[in-house]
């Protein structure tokens, strides 16, 4: 059985996920995480976050336990309570 | 009051248009979203420009605020641009300019994006402001916020220099210290903006809020006599300056203010932080992250650039280039703009300087090019990191000690 992560992403990307920004989702990697929401909401989720080959899209960040991934990360096994925090990339400076 | 058709957002990457909002992303594409403006916005001319109060807001048609009197104004911009013959003389070029960003308000360009940023939250009606700070901008927020009368929350590192933390507390701002990196600051920032219903200047309220930078370019090309120099070097963290100055020099031209927008943007970055330099110089499309920088130029320490892919547009359209200094280089660029035209920097504002030094060494950049170098920030918020002076001595309260201590017996 998968561990349970928290998710967690905000409003932009809520548009794609039934306006929800808080979730509970069994998947044992960050892209098992895209595909339950992709299953759960529609594929466009995943289309929004990946690119055709499945890599992360340059606009995106997301971060388990506050640690940012980067693009090659996406396969990283999650523990049972790890937070996944899926952002926007451009704000700050 | 002017009418939303006349300033509204734009997607950046995809031109998606949105209207007059609250927003920083596109919702299609996620990439950032732009302020743009009706054909004839932008149209003015120089004689009313010059006309008006040496101040930010004399580019009024070039800046995305509706009503003039949510402005927030406590004289950001016009800053001097200055004619450096000392400084050109020791570097062995003929043609440098500074542009002396440090007197501004609260003693940095951040005055300039707080100033509109803070005006537009007035002008749509949040409660509260706050933003990411490496230091600069949570002075600059904190000081606007003061004289709006709104609360203000600012997300910073904590390894940031304790100055600019007091500095920002003296204005009223509820100052949170946030252990970890500047991107550990703006992560959160990001989700109070999102969840608090805060108006944080350079997240949800970004779009307007770097239109405040384009004043630093349109005051070089005025000052200059309605013209652009060859080069700008900008001292270069999350990319928004360096873009922002560019986007400003060719809105001018479209508006007929100048001939001709060619200027070779050049980026200045610290090497423990130079995402943008490294895929610069390495060809790339694509900007790694750093996850821990490792400089004492903690003003330009954001390892993941939110601008990094316009600054990197900006860079090869213009022409331009890029390069990244060691700290000691800033350190020694502080003394030398100091020496030499009475302007003391902190080391994130003098890296321009370090900059043009380094390229010169390089070959990189004529002798004869006319250069502006950016300097950006004052030195007395950074004073902790320059080494003690060597021209200090303590003499007893007599003629005699004094020449004694000058060798003038």
């Amino acid at each position: 059985m998968s561990p349970k992560v928290k998710v967690t992403v905000t409003a932009v990307l809520a548009n794609y996920l039934g306006g929800q920004r808080d979730f509970i989702i069994e998947a044992d990697s960050v892209r098992a995480v895209i595909e339950e929401l992709a299953k759960k909401y529609g594929s466009e989720i995943r289309r929004r976050l990946l690119d055709d080959e499945g890599r992360l899209r340059r606009y995106i960040n997301i971060y388990v336990n506050d640690r940012g991934l980067s693009h090659q990360e996406l396969d990283t096994k999650l523990q049972e309570g790890d937070e996944v925090l899926i952002l926007p990339a451009v704000s700050g400076g | 009051m002017l009418s939303e058709a006349e300033v509204f957002l734009r997607c950046r990457e995809c031109g998606k248009p949105f209207g007059h909002i609250l927003a920083h992303v596109c919702d299609e594409c996620f990439g950032a979203l732009e302020a743009a403006y009706s054909p004839d916005r932008h149209s003015v001319s120089r004689a009313v420009i010059e006309a008006r109060p040496p101040s930010m807001w004399r580019y009024w048609e070039f800046l995305p605020l509706l009503d003039a009197s949510k402005k927030v104004d406590i004289g950001a911009g016009y800053t001097p641009l200055v004619r450096a013959e000392r400084l050109a003389k020791k570097l062995g070029v003929t043609n440098l300019y500074i542009k002396n960003d440090t007197l501004n308000p609260t003693f940095s360009f951040k005055d300039r994006p707080s100033s509109l940023a803070v005006s537009k939250a007035r002008e749509f009606g949040i409660g509260a402001v706050g933003c990411a700070s490496t230091g600069n901008l949570a002075g600059a927020t904190a000081a606007h916020a003061a004289a709006a009368g709104l609360p203000c929350y600012v997300f910073m590192p904590s390894s940031v220099e304790r100055t600019k933390i007091k500095q920002a507390a003296l204005y009223g701002a509820e100052i949170l210290l946030v252990q970890g990196t500047y991107d550990d600051a703006n992560r959160l920032a990001a989700l109070a903006a999102d969840r608090l219903g805060i108006g944080i200047v350079n997240v949800n309220l970004r779009p307007y809020y770097v239109e405040g930078s384009k004043t630093m370019g349109l005051e070089i090309v005025e000052q200059l006599g309605w013209r652009t120099p060859d080069r700008i070097i900008v001292p270069t963290a999350s990319g928004a300056l360096l873009s922002a100055i560019f986007k400003g020099i060719v809105e001018a031209e479209q508006a007929g203010l100048i001939r001709d927008s060619s200027v070779a943007m050049t980026c200045a970055q610290p090497l423990g932080c130079s995402p943008i330099v490294k895929a610069f110089r390495e060809r790339s499309d694509r900007i790694e992250p750093v996850r821990h920088p490792d400089t004492i130029v903690q003003s330009l320490a954001i390892g993941d650039p939110g601008d990094g892919y316009q600054a990197l547009k900006v860079l090869r359209e213009s022409g331009g280039t890029a390069v990244a200094l060691t700290d000691d280089e800033c350190l020694e660029a502080v003394q030398l703009l100091a020496s030499t035209e009475g302007i003391f920097a902190e080391p994130g504002g003098a890296i321009s300087v370090a900059a043009l030094k380094k390229l010169l060494e390089l070959g990189e950049i004529g002798r004869d090019e006319e250069v502006v170098c950016c300097v950006t920030g004052t030195g007395l918020k950074t004073v902790e990191l320059q080494p003690e002076p060597n021209r200090v001595r303590i003499i007893p309260p007599t003629l005699e000690g004094v020449k004694k201590a000058l060798n003038l017996q």
